[in-house]
């Protein structure tokens, strides 16, 4: 009986140890790039998903974050001051974010922070205002700066903002009866009805609106109503798979009607699993997937910087996540650069003050009424021919 | 964090936007009537089609149920298993479409033999356990094909080299799809023949009713539990595999195939392949009607309406949830 009793208080006790020792696994990960000179460096602050589901865009929006920071040491740092970086892996997981953000602000000093990579911004949205520390958020959802938090900032582009630019193109192109097909996706869903007000205003008409599941595997029955309804244009708004079946769908169908496609078609699988069906389809999307075709030199320059540093010291593509890790540093170096010794207020008003710097996504331009940063000019119309992306209409240079 | 389509996007979509409401703007064209049949032929082929995948599913349903008395809720895993596996090896790996195809279903093969070996034999027949257990190993196999083939989406090249649309009766319909339903189709004839006319497949029905008496006749019940479940995993796979040049597959597809072999299943009469095999393309053809009449969004509910039906049906009239003497 002794020994019983014994037995489990020893369990007992090694499950405590265990836990104890399981619990502090997600501390964070201090990652110090270079030791720190005479004069105390900046503290920036990251919040992202390293590992989980959403660890695939995590990890290189960490490397290029930690990119961004070794080679502003490298030159010097800013002001004469070293950047220090503290990532924390949020585990993809909505609730890890607020303690992440507590542990930053208040343990760590971060006097910003960037993140999270694609959990709920909305909890720590609120520290940031409370705690006086500026949030660059890589999120496209509107509602991130519309909620007239000051403390907020938007490194991506907003969603409405393809939106505006697929609709300004449909006008342009005539095609003023259009169908939408789209998943059935929070995603999906916000751009249908963001599509149906946006075509009221410039009087547009959207001939049909049809959903599909993100793992549907046919979708001739949603082009075969929308084809009766005689649309100019199709619109197609999801992600990677569903446009690809929806284009050898319509292949199949001999549909004749342009396509013209969100930001969820800006991925290489696209033009992989559509195959032929791929060529001649539109898509609205960020430029620097074709940079090269750009006229613009200086912003040329910027992609080409950074995707030939990544590619040097990961031996991969950075992708779309990777560029907006190295640009909410550059967002924050330029912050930092313009506030000298100043924190809190100070840094939020340097960022406003930003007005044209050039990252990978775009030129980013924030006021104090526009933290969203990058606005409908960032955006490009790209079409695919012969599995590869056309830059469709050179943006005038600014 | 909240379920994201994963892969490399531009883009993140939260936020619980309200569901879409019906947008009633379709036109009535000018084409008339003439139009309108031609767009049922086009709901009835799209339907039949996916329909006979379903029907394969279903029906591997229905044997696992004849020989273990349990449903097993990992059955659409296994189809994504086999075809995922396939199309990984054709895209990443450059294995000839044959060969890859083999392999797919050597390997659901030998998933079953360890699933049923090394998860289900222990259980000694409980049936509660067991399709927990069945539930598990779906979760399993899911989070295991993400691991090994990542979170991307792979496409089987066509079986046959030919690009072109045949025309039926005003209906579009791409050679895979010929195939699937040829292939399907012959599976299930087959499996139908192997149930009534071999003495394996007659042992499996006869320990099936009667274990103890077959026991005595000197059938294994043992084996024939083995041979059902590689039987029913290779039929699964069977479907994923033949619908994957139609569809893209990723490691996420497992539960909206089983939710659709289920319910094809009990459309049939659970236990009844036969039935399951209409079952599945009753679902089918329901569904794309359903999109076709319906919002499109309500496609997917049809499925589970169609469970629920039935199940609160066998529970009001209280007959038993096996059909007896069914294949």
């Amino acid at each position: 009986m002794n020994r019983k009793v014994c037995f489990v208080f020893v369990a007992v006790l090694f499950l405590v140890l265990v836990g104890g020792a399981c619990g502090k696994r997600p501390s964070p990960t201090v990652e110090k790039p270079a030791a720190p000179e005479s004069k105390e460096p900046y503290r920036i602050g990251a919040i992202l998903s390293i590992t989980g589901p959403l660890g695939a865009l995590g990890t290189p929006q960490r490397n290029a974050a930690q990119l961004a920071v070794e080679v502003i040491n490298q030159q010097g740092g800013i002001n004469g001051r070293k950047v220090d970086l503290l990532v924390i892996d949020d585990e993809s997981d909505d609730t890890k974010v607020p303690s992440a953000m507590l542990k930053l602000v208040t343990e760590q000093k971060a006097m910003a922070v960037f993140g999270p990579t694609a959990a709920g911004p909305y909890p720590i949205m609120e520290m940031a205002r409370q705690y006086q520390v500026p949030l660059l958020v890589p999120q496209p959802e509107n509602d991130i700066t519309e909620v007239g938090n000051p403390w907020v900032f938007r490194v991506m582009v907003r969603d409405s903002r393809y939106i505006s630019k697929a609709i300004d193109y449909l006008k342009k192109q005539g095609w003023d009866r259009f169908a939408l097909l789209h998943d059935s996706t929070d995603y999906g869903n916000a751009a249908a009805e963001e599509f149906k007000v946006q075509a009221r205003q410039v009087g547009l008409t959207i001939s049909a609106i049809e959903k599909y599941e993100p793992t549907d595997q046919d979708m001739t029955v949603q082009l075969t109503k929308i084809k009766k309804t005689d649309p100019k244009a199709i619109v197609v708004w999801g992600t990677v798979p569903g446009p690809a079946i929806i284009a050898r769908n319509a292949k199949a169908l001999g549909l004749s009607q342009p396509f013209l496609g969100g930001s969820g078609i800006n991925n290489p699988k696209f033009i992989e699993l559509a195959g032929d069906a791929a060529n001649g389809w539109l898509y609205t999307g960020v430029g620097f997937s074709v940079a090269d075709q750009m006229a613009d030199r200086e912003y040329r320059e910027v992609v080409q910087d950074f995707s030939q540093r990544y590619q040097r010291k990961y031996g991969s593509d950075p992708g779309s996540f990777g560029a907006l890790g190295w640009d909410g540093m550059q967002i924050i170096f330029e912050g930092l650069r313009r506030a000298g010794e100043g924190k809190g207020d100070a840094l939020r008003d340097a960022i406003e003050q930003i007005d044209g710097l050039k990252g990978v996504f775009g030129t980013y331009r924030y006021s104090k009424s526009d933290h969203d940063g990058l606005g409908v000019e960032s955006v490009y119309i790209i079409k695919i021919e012969d599995g590869k992306r056309i830059l469709v209409e050179q943006p005038s240079l600014k | 964090m909240r379920g994201r389509p994963e892969g490399v996007r531009e883009f993140g979509f939260r936020r619980a936007g309200p569901a879409i409401s019906t947008f009633d703007c379709y036109h009535k064209g000018a084409e008339g009537k003439r139009q309108g049949d031609l767009d049922v032929a086009q709901y009835l082929v799209t339907g039949f089609v996916l329909g006979c995948s379903y029907a394969l599913v279903g029906v591997g349903f229905t044997i696992i149920y004849k020989s273990y008395r349990i449903l097993n809720f990992a059955q659409g895993e296994f189809a994504m298993f086999a075809a995922l596996l396939a199309a990984w090896l054709v895209t990443i790996k450059g294995v000839s479409t044959a060969v890859a195809i083999a392999l797919g279903l050597l390997l659901v093969a030998g998933l079953a033999v360890v699933f049923e070996v090394g998860l289900l034999r222990p259980l000694k027949g409980r049936e509660g356990p067991a399709i927990i257990v069945t539930i598990a190993a779906g979760v399993l196999l899911t989070g295991v094909a993400g691991l090994v083939f990542g979170k991307d989406s792979y496409i089987l090249p066509a079986m046959l080299p030919c690009e072109h649309p045949i025309v039926v009766l005003g209906a579009t319909v791409v050679v895979q799809q010929v195939i699937v339903v040829l292939v399907a189709g012959v599976t299930l004839v087959l499996v139908a023949v192997f149930f009534s006319q071999t003495l394996i497949g007659k042992a499996m029905t006869a320990s099936v009713d009667d274990p103890g008496l077959a026991l005595l006749a000197g059938i294994s019940v043992r084996k024939i539990r083995l041979y059902s479940f590689v039987l029913s995993s290779i039929l699964t796979g069977l479907s994923g595999i033949l619908v994957a040049p139609l569809a893209a597959v990723s490691y996420r597809i497992g539960p909206t195939l089983t939710v659709k072999g289920f319910a094809a299943a009990i459309l049939g009469g659970i236990g009844n392949s036969t039935g399951a095999a209409y079952g599945g393309i009753v679902l089918g053809v329901a569904e794309a009607l359903a999109a076709a009449l319906l919002p499109s969004g309500y496609k997917d509910g049809v499925a589970f309406a169609i469970i629920l039906f039935v199940l609160l049906l066998r529970l009001f009239i209280t007959r038993p949830l096996v059909t007896e003497g069914g294949h």
